[in-house]
């Protein structure tokens, strides 16, 4: 059953080494591996996560976007969320991820 | 000085005491019988020998009085044949006096002489005297002219002046050597005008007093005689006879009483006086005294007192010294038997006193007797045996009741510690149990665990039989029915197992009635069996009635029984209540039982919650028992059945199993219209936590599956996640701490700690070998 439900969906946009993923879906244990696998970092000085589509962001979803935090720290690069929603923002606030988002609108 | 010898009394021995009492005792009787028996005597001998003295004395007076009677008529006889004759007929003269010796011959008189004297017509000192004398048995007779009379005869003082009988003082004739005494009367001859001379005769006196001298009156008594004048003529004494007369031995003596005596003698009395000093006994002395009439003599019976009663003391003494003797040996055996006694009596408190103590070592065989003390000691003997047994019966008794007690305390320890309290706390149902256990165990019990997720068991059950055996096999049933039911397809195979297993080697011939149903929470579906129980009661929405099940048969007694499972479905609200007899057959004093019908009519409240029925049917029961001792265990369960209005999954405890979780989450809240924002929190923490178990709960079970319950109940979203894992209480997790910068964090527990964040409220419980973790988030937009 769970090959059936699509549960992450991402769209990169590469341009003068800025990386922008739109994400659409969750970002569980399932999913968050596959998203630290299909993004390439090479080249690449800062990434911009779209978050507008996504729903849920879970603990796995936060150690994989502390993974490109540290990765961009030893290039010198830098990783930014943006569209975060506000029910989103609280789990980066409570767990003190919210040093990587976009300061808000 | 009374009270010191009473205390020195109080001091002495028993044997002592009673040897004194009795010593003196008899002392005092006997002195007194011998003083009684000795006085008594003594006055009876005085008395008679007053009595055969005064004879004796009578007799003396008597003779003499014959003898002087005799002697005066010889005399007048004489005077009187004078008195015929003329004067200084001298022939006529030898004539009388031979007449008056011859008359004196045939009398009883000792003649001396007889006499004839003339006056002569100038002087009658001078005259003529004629005598007639004894010598040698024959009569001589003698002419002399007299110069002067009074010198002839010494102890005569003069002529008398009228004609009557004179006697002289006895005295010792100067011939004959003899006391005599004479007697002589004046005469006149025929025609005279005045008194021609005198016509005497002398007596021998001397046989008399040889008499008196002989006599002995009881052995020392004497016979005195005194003449007219007092003199002795007889007295054991020669210095005082015929020398002294008793007024001058009385003067003499100093003694007044004597010279009493003779003169009441001389006047004509008779009488005994006791004179302080005899001379005859150196000592006092009775003197009885009686007067010799003619002749104005007195005679006198002496005689010691002490003399006389000295037969009589000595009697005294023979009966004193073997009296003494008597009551000596008499005191002495009874001091031996007292002191004898005393000492084994003495033993006995000695023994009886370690007795009271508490030691019955020392027996009573060393008092060997016959007597009481032997009774007595034969009695504490007994006593000592008696008591012995009853210590040692009671020792038994008291083990025994031990025994009992703490068996007692096992079994009920068993019984409890089989018991289980912590109910499940599921949102499916809602449940209590009661149990009060008699004194005597009865065996109840009750039993409620889960068969699998969604299966829930409930048993009430009573094992025949009290005590420890009875604990046991309650045990040996609970655990039973409990491991059997799980591993069992339905709950008839579970009952023909468990009732085939404790029908093995149940010696005892035990059973166990017993209700079972197993609840499906999901469905509200109930299986039952009813092994021989009371019939419990169902509530479906009109209160409680009593269902009528299949009576099977009871667990334990027959091999390979067939038990009949029913079945019935509970909706939300519904309720079971099982119980066992101990509750219908509760007594109150007069036996009567509190019976379906009150327990019926108890389950009729309101429902508040299991707890508060159970306790009303208890308060119902003690008020109905009163005073009665419970009989019988007490015990009882309700199940109250929510149902499930969520919710309910198994599925793999793997990640893979996420989308679909958190897809019929959604799914369910959208359909009790949970907000968006609750709903967020939901998934968010339930992710977290499932997540958690596909990590962690089952490492070496590639097959682990995790149950989801949801629910929804007072606007309160719930998801409860149940896993049979190894056992892990994730809440207990120390949190990261967040305020540190992200590149220097440890990655990890930031799971748990979103959960924690997300839900309202968040519970770990492990029940029945299952991880339950619970959360539940209000339904409120934030």
């Amino acid at each position: 059953m769970e090959n059936e439900v699509k549960t992450l969906d991402i769209k990169q946009t590469k341009k003068d080494g800025v990386l922008t993923c739109r994400l659409k879906g969750w970002l569980d244990p399932n999913t968050s591996p596959e998203l630290l696998n299909r993004i390439d970092t090479e080249g690449v000085k800062k990434i911009i996560f779209d978050m507008q589509e996504v729903e849920y962001v879970f603990s796995s979803g936060l150690r994989a976007f502390l993974q490109f935090q540290r990765t961009m720290d030893e290039k010198g690069g830098q990783i930014v969320l943006i569209n975060v929603s506000d029910s989103i923002r609280s789990i980066f606030e409570y767990t003190g991820f919210d040093t990587i988002l976009e300061p808000k609108a | 000085m009374t009270d010191s010898i009473k205390e020195w009394f109080e001091k002495q021995s028993l044997a002592f005491k009673l040897s004194l009492s009795i010593f003196v005792c008899l002392f005092i009787v006997f002195g007194c019988l011998l003083f009684i028996l000795v006085n008594r005597s003594e006055s009876i001998v005085a008395r008679q020998t007053q009595d055969i003295g005064g004879k004796s004395v009578q007799s003396y007076v008597s003779d003499i009085e014959h003898l002087a009677f005799d002697t005066e008529q010889i005399i007048l006889n004489t005077k009187y044949l004078l008195n015929q004759m003329p004067a200084n007929d001298v022939s006529s003269f030898r004539i009388v006096l031979n007449s008056a010796v011859k008359t004196v011959y045939l009398s009883a008189l000792t003649f001396t002489d007889a006499w004839v004297y003339v006056f002569s017509p100038e002087d009658v000192s001078v005259g003529t005297l004629y005598r007639a004398a004894d010598v040698d048995g024959n009569i001589s007779f003698k002419e002399e002219n007299v110069q002067n009379l009074y010198q002839l005869l010494p102890w005569f003082k003069s002529v008398p002046k009228v004609e009557e009988i004179y006697w002289s003082e006895p005295y010792v004739h100067k011939v004959y050597n003899k006391t005599v005494v004479t007697c002589l009367v004046p005469f006149m001859f025929h025609g005279s005008t005045d008194f021609d001379g005198l016509v005497a005769l002398t007596v021998d006196l001397s046989q008399m007093t040889e008499s008196i001298a002989k006599f002995s009156f009881a052995e020392t008594g004497k016979l005195l005689l005194i003449s007219r004048r007092g003199l002795y003529i007889s007295h054991p004494d020669s210095r005082i006879q015929l020398k002294m007369t008793i007024f001058e031995l009385a003067n003499k003596i100093n003694e007044p009483k004597l010279a009493d005596a003779g003169r009441r003698a001389l006047a004509g009395r008779t009488g005994t006086t006791t004179i302080p000093y005899s001379s005859v006994f150196k000592g006092p002395a009775v003197f009885f005294y009686a007067p010799i009439e003619p002749l104005k003599w007195g005679l006198f019976l002496v005689y010691s007192e002490k003399e006389l009663i000295r037969p009589i003391l000595s009697i005294k003494y023979l009966m004193a010294v073997p009296l003494l003797l008597g009551m000596l040996i008499l005191v002495f055996f009874i001091y031996r038997i007292c002191h004898n006694s005393t000492r084994q009596l003495l033993k006995l408190s000695v023994i009886a006193a370690k007795y009271g103590k508490g030691d019955f070592s020392k027996s009573m065989e060393d008092i060997q007797s016959s007597d009481e003390i032997g009774v007595l000691a034969g009695a504490m003997s007994d006593m000592r045996l008696n008591l012995l047994n009853y210590i040692e019966k009671e020792k038994n008794e008291v083990k025994t009741k031990q025994k009992a007690e703490s068996e007692l305390l096992i079994a009920q320890n068993i019984q409890k510690s089989a018991l289980s309290t912590a109910y499940p706390n599921h949102d499916a149902f809602k449940m209590s149990t009661q149990m009060v256990s008699a004194r005597q165990v009865g065996g109840d019990f009750y039993d409620f665990f889960f068969i699998n997720k969604t299966h829930f068991a409930i048993v009430v059950a009573d094992v025949s039989g009290k005590g420890i055996p009875a604990a046991l096999y309650m045990m040996k049933a609970q655990t039973l029915i409990k491991n059997i039911s799980k591993e069992k397809q339905n709950l008839q195979q579970a009952f023909y197992q468990i009732n085939n297993d404790l029908y093995e080697g149940n010696e005892n011939c035990m059973f166990v009635s017993a209700f079972m149903a197993v609840i499906d929470i999901i469905s509200g579906h109930v299986e039952y069996i009813n092994a021989g129980h009371t019939h419990p009661l169902v509530d479906k929405g009109s209160g409680y009635h009593f269902i009528r099940p299949e009576k099977n048969t009871v667990l334990g007694v027959r091999k390979n029984f067939n038990f009949t499972s029913q079945t019935f479905t509970l909706k939300k609200g519904n309720r079971i209540f099982l119980y066992t007899d101990g509750v219908t057959e509760a007594q109150n004093e007069k036996k009567a039982f509190f019976g379906e019908e009150r327990l019926v009519k108890t389950l009729s409240k309101k429902f508040v919650s299991p707890d508060k029925t159970l306790q009303d049917v208890l308060h119902r029961i003690q008020k109905f028992a009163g005073d009665a001792p419970q009989s019988d265990d007490i015990t009882m369960l309700e199940f109250y059945f929510n149902g499930i209005n969520g919710l309910s999954l198994c599925v793999p405890a793997k990640n893979e199993s996420l989308p679909k979780v958190i897809a019929l989450l959604k799914e369910d809240m959208n359909s009790k219209n949970v907000c968006q924002a609750a709903q967020f929190k939901i998934i968010m923490a339930a992710e977290e936590i499932f997540a958690n178990i596909a990590d962690y709960a089952y490492p070496n079970n590639p097959n682990g599956k995790t149950d989801l319950l949801t629910s929804m109940d007072n606007n309160t979203y719930m998801v409860a996640f149940i896993d049979a894992g190894q056992r892990y209480n994730p809440l207990e997790r120390k949190d990261p701490d967040v305020s540190l910068d992200l590149r220097s964090r440890k990655i990890g527990g930031l799971g748990i700690f979103i959960a924690k964040k997300m839900a309202d409220e968040i519970e770990y419980f492990y029940d029945n070998s299952h991880n339950i973790l619970r959360i539940k988030v209000i339904n409120k937009e934030a």
